[in-house]
């Protein structure tokens, strides 16, 4: 196994789709092993070797949060998921179950890429936590605990820092409602789940530039949200 | 009519036909079951005819009896006065148990109409979601590979590539028509379950925004969110649609050069949003006829075809008890759309 070349898994039953999608990701230097069934792309994530797997929700042999479960007994490589619309309670399941992000079919081959990347980039890293982050003009040191915009100080409440360090900890990665709050706000408050949209809606207040068009800190409509670097 | 009477003439009959039978057996049986056999003709007629015979069945069985059964015979007189017991408790005995049995039919046929209903939606879901996934299944391949002829790391001719591209937005404006002709149907099956969050405008917002990037981003796009409205009690993916709507079409209708507005303010008790453009404008007669499901017989061709987005707006917000009209103002087609603030969940400070 080379870290030039990632091996990717594409789990697609379309086959048109899952060619699109192989192609993309083989152009952007990466090995590809297709996958039309459940089954299938099980069998090639076990034979060892893969960094990323992308899956689509609707296969038809193995429900697809049943894949996820499976696989995240045994690995926590990142799983990019293909989705219908209108199925934010499957988007949800499967986050729960331990996948990364999601592409909302259909979609173009850029957004694929700019997923895939940070996924794997994210997934390269490991273990080797970094205290500084950039994106967009803003600066931060989690280690001193100190935000900087355009070099200038931002001042942030302790649980504005605490939503930060989460979102930047899981940059690409969809964050639903209820996993921010219990990560920033404790157990026992799902009730409460429009803390974490103020909470959100402040932190791009202070660290966007145009907070009702964030570049940074993404919402995904009725799912939560994406920390994009 | 001629069922109900031949309902009550069959009633009639049966008691006779009871009578008849229980005739021979008035030495052998006991009168308490020679009741329970009357008791057992009021409870079938109950089950099979309704109420009305059932209560009718109830009184003749008590005549019946006290004249065929009842010493003396073929009289209505009795010589035991404690007969008269046994009438008063046949009867209240068969009277109740008609009542019930008719209930009981009822509730049957309820829960059995009831069935037919979730049947029939459910039906209807699953060719939703199957057709649903029939129309998005080619979208998502005509969009994907028109989007990898459009990448110039593709080598292609620059015109071919630009091709491509208006290939791949034209399939997603066409999977942004599927997306809301799907959801008219299911709004209108009246079934949709809605998830309703107090959330801030803002979100949506930047979403709707940046879902419709292809179409936004040549655009003058002016927003203007006071920073301090109030959270909102609405579904996020039904509100997005909303504002996907409203922004396409004030895109699509209007000339490149024309500013795109979208607004927001609190005013009487409700949120009001309203996006506008300029350099078009609605028909100046009942522009309200815009909202209808496929508008026809408009005299300006330039918002021929609005039909199906804003029919889908007006349904989304009448499900969230919101107004919603179309007007022209200051030079702008403005589509204006309120929706109740109601009380917004308290937040502690830190």
């Amino acid at each position: 196994m080379s870290m030039g070349e990632p091996r990717v898994v594409v789990v697609e039953d379309e086959p048109q789709i899952r060619r699109f999608v192989s192609d993309a990701v083989r152009k952007e230097g990466c090995i590809v092993v297709e996958a039309g069934t459940a089954r299938a792309g099980f069998d090639a994530v076990a034979a060892g070797g893969v960094q990323l797997v992308v899956l689509d929700l609707g296969l038809p042999d193995i429900n697809g949060i049943d894949f996820i479960r499976e696989l995240r007994i045994w690995s926590g490589m990142p799983i990019l998921i293909l989705s219908a619309r209108a199925a934010e309670q499957d988007k949800i399941a499967a986050l729960d179950a331990g996948a990364d992000d999601y592409l909302t079919k259909p979609f173009g081959v850029g957004e694929l890429l700019a997923r895939l990347r940070v996924l794997l980039r994210r997934h390269a890293q490991g273990i080797e936590a970094t205290p500084l982050h950039r994106f967009g003009g803003v600066e931060v040191d989690l280690a001193h605990h100190w935000v900087k915009r355009d070099d200038i100080e931002v001042r942030l409440t302790q649980l504005e820092f605490r939503l930060l360090v989460v979102l930047l900890a899981n940059a690409g990665k969809v964050l639903t409602h209820r996993h921010l709050m219990h990560q920033v706000w404790g157990p026992g408050r799902a009730e409460q789940e429009h803390y974490v949209r103020i909470y959100v809606g402040r932190l791009r207040q202070k660290l966007e530039r145009d907070p009702t068009q964030p570049r940074h800190i993404l919402t995904e409509t009725g799912v939560g949200y994406r920390f994009q670097p | 009519m001629n069922t109900t009477w031949s309902r009550y003439l069959l009633v009639v009959a049966l008691c006779a036909l009871t009578t008849l039978l229980a005739l021979p057996l008035r030495g052998w049986l006991d009168l308490a079951n020679i009741v329970m056999l009357f008791l057992l003709l009021v409870f079938v007629v109950a089950v099979r005819l309704g109420r009305g015979p059932a209560v009718l069945t109830a009184f003749l069985s008590v005549i019946a009896f006290d004249v065929f059964f009842v010493h003396p015979y073929l009289s209505l007189g009795v010589d035991d006065a404690q007969y008269l017991v046994t009438f008063a408790v046949m009867l209240a005995v068969g009277l109740i148990a008609s009542h019930q049995a008719a209930q009981l039919v009822a509730r049957t046929e309820e829960a059995k109409a009831r069935e037919h209903a979730i049947q029939t939606e459910k039906l209807r879901a699953s060719l939703l979601s199957s057709i649903s996934h029939d129309l998005r299944t080619p979208l998502t391949s005509l969009v994907g590979m028109a989007d990898s002829l459009a990448d110039p790391r593709a080598g292609l001719p620059v015109e071919v590539g630009e091709k491509a591209g208006i290939i791949r937005d034209q399939a997603h404006a066409m999977h942004r028509m599927v997306s809301n002709l799907l959801d008219m149907a299911r709004l209108q099956s009246g079934r949709v379950a809605m998830n309703l969050q107090w959330q801030p405008l803002e979100e949506i917002v930047g979403s709707s925004v940046r879902l419709l990037e292809d179409v936004l981003s040549a655009r003058r796009l002016d927003i203007d969110l006071p920073a301090d409205l109030p959270l909102i009690r609405f579904d996020a993916v039904l509100m997005e649609r909303v504002l996907c709507n409203l922004l396409e079409n004030a895109a699509k209708y209007s000339p490149p050069d024309a500013v795109i507005r979208l607004a927001a303010r609190t005013r009487d008790g409700r949120l009001e949003v309203s996006v506008c453009n300029t350099g078009s404008m609605f028909p100046a007669e009942r522009p309200e006829q815009v909202f209808d499901l496929f508008a026809r017989g408009l005299q300006e061709p330039a918002v021929a075809g609005t039909g199906i987005g804003l029919a889908v707006c007006r349904a989304i917000i009448a499900a969230h008890a919101g107004t919603i009209v179309a007007e022209n103002r200051d030079q702008q087609a403005c589509v204006i759309f309120t929706l109740p603030l109601g009380t917004p969940p308290s937040v502690e400070g830190e």
